[in-house]
């Protein structure tokens, strides 16, 4: 017994505690909230709780920046300067996804996005599949009950109950795809299979273990075919919600497949990195067309969404080089999209409708823009930065992936993602048409009211962050 | 390196199968919840036929332990009372069940019995030094220091999963109370 | 810090004035011509303190992304200063026309003015990143512009000016990112010095000068993707149609000088002669299709893709004639379309219609607007003594000693201008007055004249004494040349 003991794997040092710190945060904050909803706090506390726990969390990170890698254990956790950028964006975007939740739901919600959360910054940490599975699934199973809150409300129940079956299909693809991995590499570690994948000719077992972990994961960021859940979840689910997976929960989940992908050795294998141009080109393709029929206005964001997915699966072939460009592009995106989310808040509250699920595009016709400039000149900023237009933050992104494909000799894949942009501006603009272009329609909108200044805050508060994250980037001094 | 087979692990594949097709087919949500239960049971037996008894034990515990209390809330759920089930007489799946079961209980004997023969067997259970990398020793052993954190993570996804069933369950209960209180 | 201020004044101008939103049009509209007047003090300023033989020299530089090579550069150069100067001019004047107009508030001043720091933006830039972003950038404000504020089919129009234009800047991005992960480095000067290899047009230099290319081309826009120029220019609001002509079709002109000529001399070559036949042939079919329209705004459009085909072939005839007119030509169309656009505008805001048909008699009236429309006209066509004649003089004398047949071609769109000018201004100038102009008064208030008669006099005074820009632009045409006639060897 002594031997596990003595081999200093598991030795635990002041430094790993310094590192696990935002971790804790976020523990320390499950057990806060849980406790305050066995009170039955407010809503109030709720809210400071949260946005205590994930903004000390992300400050955590950030102080922690530069203090070289460390690892927990062999393989729970691998904690370097990428997952720190990957913690603070993850633990910012469910700080803003939070701002976003009704007051009714707030005791539940406040625990299991934290909850979530903390199974989100552990998963690209992880450095053998027995933790991934564990730590996707902890990010998963909080997220199917938060969708299911409202199951009653416009069309809540299918959508939820989508969301479960196609999660829970999606997992046991996953576990699947780890047996046959184990199976033909004798072990689950990331470095193992590695030295099985990369040493020869992997076999069959091997890369069919890996097409089904691919296509498990694909199913979590909505890459077509598996994308179906996310239109319907986008729209019936709350706003914090939608938010909260299409940003957090993208940011994390890529970053956790390149983490593995590349620690595997399976992007070597060209079949496996085939997959993925073909998975991104087809996501490209159909979220992009798909995103030109929609009416609603969630549904369009959630099929422009599965066609920036695709953008970043075209990207994953690249490997470890383009690390910094994919979770830029995916933070850039995300605060953009939370923008849009919060100016439809916004507008809902000034077209009188119910929620912002039920918001079409010809509803924009109602907002006047000289009462409601402000929310629209945001709103356009948000969807102009999603579509990529300089000078806005999305363009940095886009670049910096079509660089590192160039760089790296896949061009078709360049091309991909600039065809793919031409196509999405088609719908952009069309959003742009009834919002500026029409002359308001005869009923009149319903006057500002106060509570609109919240959705703003948040809406300005991501633009600040979008350009902020740019700056950011432009301090990495050159790398070759 | 591969092992084909037995015809214990044919037989005991085939009763999992043929019990889980009658989860879905059978046309009582009773039917469904006892097959499931022993489709459980023999995916449990098949863990023990090739060696994991410690999962296999742990299969039969905690799954057909957890699937007694989906019955009974089943039965809650739908408000059966023994009286309304049905009991048909000569219809053809019971004849059907009536041999699936009689292969089952043929197939659990053989599978534990090399355990039971040989009691010594108890110390390749991880009693003594030999057994450490296999068997509930190990399994705690790696769990408490190579899984430490997915450990952690692991009942904090337990709450969630409390917490997520409480949450639904009582908005569902709440509602379906006013409803029958409008009543 | 002026070269800053040169793009960055119009910038936080347009900022500041959508903070005006509420305030009443008539303050926010002379708050936009003090801005403007400021504007122009940092243009005198660079004007005054303009080398004639600096060519490249930045300014002002910010290293914004270094892992990617590439700095905010900007610099003032024979190329770009006239342009920038023109577009000042041509924006102050619009500032003047728009006094009084109760439509053209804040929010529409407010994009003008962004929409001027983009394009001077990309005229000062120097550095390929810095370029795009500022390409890209002109596009929302035109979009909103032309979007919001433009006649019955202004929607689809805005729609198709953003979509071509972005197709050819998506090309546009690829070829930078090429070169930038070629070269690390996006900055003009660094990759002038570079002296990138010819491999022909298959190769690096060529694939990368064609992605520019095309970019440009559909900005010019060049024979056959200029579908987009007429719609657009018809449904723009008379303020987006006068700097659509006057400046922002210029940067394709400026755009080809500066990025493709410059740095991918060798490719310029290989595609000259093809580029000259579409350039003959856009003169052609644009003056054909000029002839042909009964909408005077589309007339002037056509007329203006009929132009800036000209231009094409003064780019790619590598004679020092034909360059040197096609920069000044930049310059000379911009003041006689701007003119014509701005004149038209001001009877349209009157009577709303652009039949000519409905049309004739302006010169009974109103004689004085009818002589400066007939003024400008015979500019746009090219009557010695007006700027259009010496620039066209330059380009045919230029594209002759290149190609005989070509030019040929082209003289006959010399030919057709003025028969379709001609036409026009038979229809709506003289004759009897026509039902619109007979139900309509049109009396000018003093801001139009404003506006109106400083673009008739520097017509004029180009047109006496071009040395004027030909001193500023010799340096800068020579270099090209040279590079031109001797490739990498200079």
């Amino acid at each position: 017994m002594n031997q596990f003991f003595e081999s200093g794997l598991f030795q635990v040092s002041a430094a790993h505690w310094a590192a696990l710190a935002p971790y804790l945060a976020l523990c320390v904050g499950i057990a806060l909230t849980t406790v305050a909803a066995g009170f039955k706090a407010s809503a109030h506390i709720h809210k400071i709780l949260l946005a205590v726990s994930l903004g000390a969390a992300a400050a955590l990170a950030c102080w922690g920046m530069g203090s070289g890698d460390i690892s927990f254990f062999g393989t729970s956790l691998a904690l370097g300067d990428t997952m720190r950028w990957t913690l603070l964006a993850v633990t910012s975007l469910a700080l803003l996804s939070s701002l976003f939740v009704d007051e009714e739901e707030h005791g539940e919600w406040s625990t299991l996005l934290l909850i979530s959360t903390l199974g989100l910054v552990l998963l690209p940490g992880a450095r053998d599949w027995v933790a991934f599975f564990v730590y996707l699934e902890t990010l998963a199973i909080p997220g199917y009950v938060i969708a299911g809150l409202r199951l009653r409300r416009d069309g809540g129940f299918e959508a939820a109950l989508k969301y479960l079956l196609m999660g829970a299909f999606a997992s046991s693809l996953l576990l699947m795809g780890m047996a046959l991995v184990y199976g033909s590499a004798g072990s689950l570690d990331y470095a193992t299979i590695q030295e099985v994948a990369v040493r020869g000719l992997p076999s069959t077992l091997l890369i069919g273990g890996a097409f089904l972990i691919a296509v498990s994961l694909a199913f979590k960021v909505a890459l077509v075919p598996v994308h179906m859940w996310a239109a319907d979840i986008y729209q019936a689910a709350p706003t914090g919600l939608a938010a909260f997976l299409a940003g957090a929960g993208k940011v994390a989940v890529f970053m956790a497949m390149l983490a593995a992908f590349v620690g595997c050795g399976f992007l070597q294998v060209e079949t496996f990195a085939k997959l993925f141009t073909f998975l991104g080109a087809a996501s490209v393709i159909v979220g992009n067309l798909m995103a030109l029929t929609q009416k609603n206005l969630r549904r369009m964001l959630a099929y422009s969404s599965v066609a920036s997915a695709g953008y970043v699966a075209l990207t994953l072939p690249v490997g470890a080089a383009a690390t910094m460009a994919i979770l830029l592009y995916l933070v850039t995106y995300a605060l953009g999209l939370l923008v849009c989310f919060a100016c439809l808040e916004a507008l809902v509250r000034i077209t009188g409708k119910s929620s912002s699920s039920t918001l079409e595009i010809s509803d924009l016709k109602q907002v006047d823009s000289k009462k409601a400039g402000l929310v629209i000149a945001l709103f356009s900023l948000g969807i102009f930065s999603m579509a990529g237009i300089p000078p806005l933050p999305g363009f940095l992104g886009k670049y910096l992936m079509i660089s590192a494909l160039w760089s790296s000799g896949q061009l078709l894949a360049a091309g991909w993602i600039v065809v793919g942009s031409m196509l999405g501006l088609a719908y952009y603009l069309k959003i742009m048409v009834p919002l500026y272009l029409d002359a308001p329609s005869a009923n009149k909108m319903v006057s500002l009211r106060p509570s609109v200044r919240g959705p703003l805050a948040g809406a300005f508060l991501g633009l600040v962050l979008m350009f902020a994250w740019v700056w950011a980037y432009s301090q990495m001094v050159a790398v070759g | 390196m591969t092992v084909s087979p037995t015809f214990l692990q044919w037989l005991l594949g085939a009763v999992t199968l043929a019990l889980a097709l009658l989860v879905i087919l059978g046309r009582n949500p009773v039917v469904s919840a006892i097959s499931l239960m022993g489709t459980l049971f023999s995916t449990g037996l098949i863990f023990f036929s090739v060696g994991a008894q410690f999962v296999g034990a742990v299969q039969i515990l905690i799954y057909a332990g957890a699937i007694s209390v989906l019955f009974i809330f089943v039965v809650m759920l739908l408000d059966l009372r023994p009286t309304r089930v049905r009991i048909p007489g000569r219809a053809p799946v019971y004849v059907f069940s009536f041999v699936v079961c009689a292969l089952f209980f043929v197939a659990a004997i053989l599978s534990v019995l090399p355990v039971l023969r040989n009691l010594g067997a108890i110390e390749i259970l991880g009693l003594s030094e030999a057994g450490l990398d296999q068997g509930p020793v190990a399994i705690s052993m790696q769990l408490l220091s190579k899984y430490m954190i997915p450990f952690q993570a692991t009942a904090l996804l337990l709450l969630a999963a409390v917490m997520g069933v409480v949450v639904l369950g009582k908005k569902n209960m709440l509602s379906e109370r006013k409803q029958s209180e409008q009543k | 810090m002026t070269t800053l201020m040169l793009m960055l004044w119009p910038l936080l101008s347009g900022l500041f004035l959508f903070c005006l939103i509420k305030v009443p049009t008539r303050t926010v509209q002379w708050v936009n011509i003090a801005l403007h007047l400021v504007w122009g003090v940092f243009m005198w300023q660079s004007w005054a303190g303009f080398a004639p033989d600096q060519l490249g020299t930045v300014s002002w530089s910010w290293e914004w992304f270094p892992s990617l090579g590439s700095s905010l550069a900007l610099g003032v150069d024979g190329l770009n200063l006239p342009l920038i100067v023109l577009n000042f001019i041509l924006s102050l004047l619009l500032a003047f026309y728009s006094l009084g107009k109760e439509k053209l508030g804040a929010s529409y001043l407010a994009l003008f003015s962004i929409l001027n720091a983009g394009s001077v933006g990309s005229l000062l830039a120097l550095d390929a990143l810095a370029f795009y972003v500022f390409w890209e950038f002109m596009l929302i404000p035109m979009y909103f512009l032309i979007g919001k504020w433009g006649s019955k089919n202004r929607v689809y129009a805005a729609l198709k000016f953003f979509a071509f234009t972005m197709a050819g800047s998506l090309l546009m991005l690829l070829a930078i990112i090429a070169l930038g992960t070629e070269y690390n480095t996006l900055s003009w000067n660094a990759l002038r010095d570079a002296q990138i290899p010819y491999n022909g047009l298959g190769g690096f230099q060529g694939l990368v000068f064609l992605g520019f290319l095309v970019a440009f081309a559909v900005k010019i826009p060049v024979w056959p993707l200029h579908t987009w120029l007429p719609d657009a220019h018809t449904e723009a609001p008379t303020g987006a149609s006068v700097i659509l002509a006057g400046v922002l079709l210029k940067l394709g002109v400026y755009g080809i000088a500066r990025w493709c000529l410059a740095l991918f001399p060798m490719a310029s070559q290989d595609v000259a002669i093809p580029m000259m036949v579409l350039g003959a042939i856009g003169v052609v079919v644009g003056s054909f299709a000029a002839w042909k329209q009964t909408d005077i705004k589309r007339m002037i459009a056509y007329s203006s893709v009929a132009h800036l085909a000209f231009m094409v072939l003064g780019l790619f005839a590598f004679q020092e004639e034909a360059l040197q007119g096609a920069m000044f030509q930049n310059l000379a169309h911009g003041l006689s379309t701007g003119a014509l656009f701005l004149i038209f505008g001001i009877i349209y805001d009157r009577t709303h219609t652009r039949e000519i048909s409905q049309y004739g008699g302006l010169a009974s009236r109103n004689g004085l607007l009818a002589s400066a429309f007939v003024f400008s006209a015979m500019a746009s066509i090219g009557l010695p003594g007006l700027p259009g004649f010496v620039g066209e003089f330059l380009i045919l004398s230029g594209t002759f000693f290149s190609n005989k047949t070509i030019a040929l071609v082209s003289l006959s769109g010399v030919l057709l201008g003025s028969i379709y000018m001609l036409s026009m201004l038979r229809k709506v100038v003289f004759g009897p007055v026509g039902p619109t102009l007979e139900a309509h008064e049109i009396r000018l208030q003093w801001n139009e004249w404003v506006a109106i008669v400083p673009l008739l006099v520097l017509m004029l005074v180009l047109g006496l004494q071009p040395q004027f820009i030909f001193e500023k632009s010799k340096f800068a045409v020579e270099w090209i040349l040279a590079l031109m006639t001797s490739g990498w060897g200079v």
